[in-house]
């Protein structure tokens, strides 16, 4: 399957997804959690189908200008900056790409609805994205499981205690 | 023969790339003798290591053929489309100095990537961090990851007492909020603060 930047964009941004399950439409119940998902999905797939085409510093230096128009960047080190990471990705190699996502609960504060994280749910998402291990390195903590499409998150590879 | 093979490439790219290496590294430094120099030094080392820069053919195509996507063309679109309305790219980049080695990153790296929802024909609804996300590349462990964070996640603000959604937080004219909120929740590090 193949979308046009107009598809991309509604599939990214879309809170209201809904999905052919059997014969009828549902729709997604999980909402920026779904979108999320969504989100992380499509870009390892740009990411990959990217990294393929920036095989030599042209390819690298034309990319990073035609990204530039389109997005807004940190003054000062634009060019270094982009460019160093996409020379970073594509050595690591976007096989190493896991990702992850803050979790919290859902509450009615004053009138709002918003998420509302644990300390504990934070200290997962800042262990999985500084790839430390988990502060409690206990069996009951499922949260820090990444919903990467590229297989399970490299973290709990220290398993010795 | 691989090193005759090479010396042909590489002649018949060296112009392209001598003018691209020196205007990137113009666009970096801003001294145009520094530039020339950098962009020599870049090019002696592509050339002592040409058959790892330019993937042989065969590489190429199993790439392309591996990711199961056919077509070059949607990259630039799907790329654009990345970012809603714009999107701010707030680049904690810790590469202080400049440096003349590899051009990739020298030590762990966090981006937070922000797409802004914001509508010039509706200028009321003002301007959010529609989406937020962290991206941390890490050379020293070869790690990637991907952190997303909920729109409407509750946090406490810096320099505020009262908890608030953290895309309220994320006005393009105040970035140094928003890099600060998550930093505060997630305690990620920030290697250098970006230029205000």
């Amino acid at each position: 399957m193949k979308l046009d930047g107009a598809q991309a964009l509604a599939l990214v941004r879309s809170r209201h997804t809904q999905y052919l399950v059997g014969t009828t439409w549902t729709e997604d119940p999980r909402s920026d959690f779904g979108r999320i998902e969504r989100q992380q999905v499509f870009l390892e797939i740009l990411a990959a189908k990217l990294l393929g085409q920036l095989g030599d510093p042209t390819s690298i230096d034309d990319f990073v200008s035609v990204a530039a128009k389109s997005l807004v960047v940190d003054s000062g080190r634009t060019s270094r900056a982009l460019v160093s990471a996409a020379w970073s990705l594509r050595s690591i190699g976007i096989g190493r790409l896991t990702t992850d996502t803050v979790q919290a609960t859902g509450q009615i504060v004053g009138g709002q609805s918003v998420l509302v994280p644990t300390d504990a749910q934070l200290a997962d998402a800042s262990a999985f994205l500084l790839a430390s291990p988990p502060a409690d390195a206990g069996q009951t903590d499922t949260t820090a499981a990444g919903t990467t499409a590229a297989g399970p998150p490299a973290a709990p590879t220290s398993h010795s205690p | 023969m691989r090193g005759n093979q090479t010396d042909l490439v590489f002649t018949d790219r060296f112009e392209a790339l001598a003018s691209i290496a020196h205007r990137v590294s113009f666009r970096i430094l801003g001294d145009r003798h520094l530039a020339e120099e950098i962009a020599q030094e870049a090019l002696a080392r592509a050339y002592s290591r040409w058959t790892k820069v330019v993937p042989t053919p065969a590489e190429r195509t199993s790439a392309e053929v591996g990711d199961g996507i056919p077509g070059a063309a949607p990259v630039a679109t799907a790329a654009t489309a990345v970012a809603p309305d714009s999107a701010s790219v707030s680049a904690a980049s810790g590469a202080s100095t400049a440096s003349t080695t590899a051009p990739g990153l020298t030590h762990a790296t966090t981006y937070l990537i922000v797409g802004v929802d914001a509508r010039a024909d509706d200028p009321a609804i003002g301007s959010r961090g529609d989406t937020i996300m962290l991206l941390r590349v890490d050379p020293s462990t070869d790690t990637v990851r991907l952190l997303s964070v909920p729109r409407d996640l509750w946090v406490t603000v810096p320099g505020s007492s009262r908890p608030g959604r953290i895309n309220a937080t994320a006005k393009p004219d105040n970035p140094e909020d928003l890099v600060s909120a998550p930093e505060t929740s997630t305690r990620a590090s920030r290697s250098t603060a970006a230029d205000a």
